[in-house]
């Protein structure tokens, strides 16, 4: 496909094209483009206007309530933690998914992909009976004797990290497994016959060449746990607010300067992580590992 | 993995499939219950929210909602998101980087400062709480998956099919249609598959932009558990569960159509 005559099509191409003046595949982009700067990038800047109407208020606000800064700590705590807990729970899960064969490999997959397709609503309702005082395990452990009284696992912080890695699991097995499944494998027995001991064959010659699905995975989960609402609001009760969910119910109790400013912010760090996180891979892979 | 200690790491792995299995399949018990509260296990079991929900106007019509929302999202997103998909396959334009960013935001910008954003726009437009409201919003959260479904097609294209059939006098639209159109189309069909699912699915910027007269499924859902697990959502959760893994097992096949067919030679 690079041969010359191709090569050679390319340039007699190209001025046919450039007679009719217009990059025709340019335009056919012009309705989408149009559609999601009236409805995607104008409402983002609508919401950077309605946080400074009326002056910087809602900024000196947001600066000397400690009430806000406190949801924001520990919304960037929560999600440190969500992102850490998954990587060691997704590492190991990618490796075995990569190296086993036949029935156990399907078998694998699947259970990373049926929670991929079913809405994070549906599985946080799953993790609502599993966790509630009446639920699988408190009842599971009460009947076994091991407890009198029903462990406090829903309603806090505990709920709310224990969802958010089950539900954004997948996101960051399925970037690992991607690359995993492209590794040269004969590198890891080359290094032991060299001498090297397994752990350092593992670490030296096996992690260095999945690095990039780990920042792949890492940045998606991250990025999506700072803004995660439903786990939050179901299974946080009272504890383990964090910033989406403040946001919607300032919006609804109408503060919607205020709820405006919090969006900001978040807006901002979450471009921050992203700016950083595309130095180092591309944001369409990312994504593309989402389903 | 001969020489690496084999046991613990499957062991972990056995115990991390438990953890994403859990959550779904607990709801299949559950939602048999007789009783009016979730209690594990049931005392008895029947079919009653099941019931509930098919008797229920109210949760039908969410789901009617949703389906029809749901279809509209589809035809939306992938009619706007295909000719986007191929500027960025085949365009050089200086501009292109900036349309990309454009189109994969909605995936990375948290949905709840789309949601706040949308409903002021939607507002201004007296648009809320009503049906094509509810597309236009939901279409710009699908097209970061329809544009990467259908780019992914898109960029196995031969171009010289293309340039033979323009040599030969075919107009761009025909050359369009009969050559690209054909080559994408599993791309195409994945991308509003995706574009359902993004739709069906979305709970956040729903919450926003609809009202008590028009719900959609996950807003019906959101509705009846945000205090307490309600026993007909449970039932709705492990209807959900059943279609998604239809769905999944569709998408499986289509993948593998799609890799059949590159394998065939022309």
């Amino acid at each position: 496909m690079t041969s010359a005559p191709t090569a050679a099509a390319t340039t007699t191409a190209r001025p046919a094209r450039g007679r009719r003046g217009l990059d025709g595949w340019a335009l056919a982009a012009v309705p989408g483009v149009l559609f999601l700067l009236g409805l995607f990038a104008y409402p983002i800047v609508r919401v950077l206007l309605r946080s400074v109407e009326g002056g910087t208020g809602n900024y000196v606000r947001l600066a000397e309530s400690t009430g806000f800064g406190k949801i924001l700590v520990q919304t960037f705590w929560i999600a440190a933690l969500v992102t850490v807990v998954c990587l060691l729970l997704a590492y190991p899960y990618a490796l075995v998914m990569s190296r086993v064969g036949g029935l156990w490999q399907t078998v694998l997959i699947i259970l990373v992909l049926v929670p991929v397709w079913t809405a994070f609503l549906v599985r946080s309702i799953g993790m609502q009976v599993l966790l509630m005082d009446t639920g699988v395990i408190n009842r599971t452990l009460m009947s076994l004797g091991a407890i009198s009284e029903p462990l406090p696992l829903i309603r806090n912080t505990f709920a709310v990290t224990f969802g958010m890695t089950q539900i954004l699991l997948p996101f960051m097995i399925l970037p690992i497994y991607s690359v995993m499944r492209r590794v040269r494998p004969e590198l890891v027995p080359a290094a032991l016959s060299l001498g090297a001991p397994p752990w350092r064959a593992f670490l030296q010659v096996y992690v260095p060449q999945t690095l990039s699905g780990v920042v792949s995975g890492v940045l998606l989960v991250f990025v999506l746990s700072l803004g995660f609402f439903v786990v939050p609001a179901i299974l946080g009760g009272t504890g383990g607010t964090m910033i989406a969910r403040s946001i919607v119910e300032l919006a609804n109790r109408n503060d919607l300067g205020m709820a405006s400013t919090l969006a900001v912010a978040l807006l901002a760090t979450t471009t921050i992580v992203l700016a950083v996180g595309s130095r180092f891979v591309r944001l369409n892979d990312v994504i593309g590992g989402r389903r | 993995m001969t020489r690496w200690s084999k046991v613990p790491l499957v062991a972990v792995a056995a115990l991390v499939g438990l953890f994403l299995a859990l959550p779904t399949f607990v709801l299949v018990p559950l939602s048999f219950t007789d009783e009016r509260t979730l209690r594990f296990p049931p005392d008895s079991y029947s079919v009653r929210w099941y019931r509930n929900f098919f008797e229920s106007p109210q949760w039908l019509d969410a789901a009617a909602h949703s389906l029809a929302v749901g279809l509209s999202t589809a035809a939306l997103s992938t009619v706007l998101g295909v000719p986007i998909a191929m500027s960025l396959a085949r365009s050089r334009h200086r501009l292109l980087p900036l349309v990309n960013v454009l189109v994969i935001g909605p995936a990375l910008v948290p949905p709840v400062i789309v949601a706040i954003g949308m409903f002021g726009v939607l507002a201004e437009l007296d648009l809320n709480r009503s049906f094509p409201g509810l597309v236009a919003a939901h279409t710009v959260l699908a097209l970061p998956v329809v544009v990467i479904a259908v780019l992914a097609s898109a960029r196995t294209l031969d171009v010289t099919v293309e340039r033979a059939a323009a040599s030969l006098g075919a107009s761009p639209v025909r050359v369009f249609v009969h050559t690209v159109l054909p080559a994408i189309a599993p791309g195409v069909v994945i991308g509003a598959l995706y574009g359902f699912v993004t739709s069906w699915d979305e709970l956040v910027v729903s919450l926003f932009i609809t009202g008590p007269t028009y719900q959609t499924l996950p807003v019906q859902m959101w509705n009846q558990v945000r205090n307490t697990a309600d026993p007909t959502a449970v039932a709705v959760s492990t209807m959900l569960i059943t279609l998604s893994t239809i769905v999944l097992v569709t998408a499986y096949l289509v993948t593998r159509a799609r890799s059949d067919r590159k394998r065939r030679p022309l």
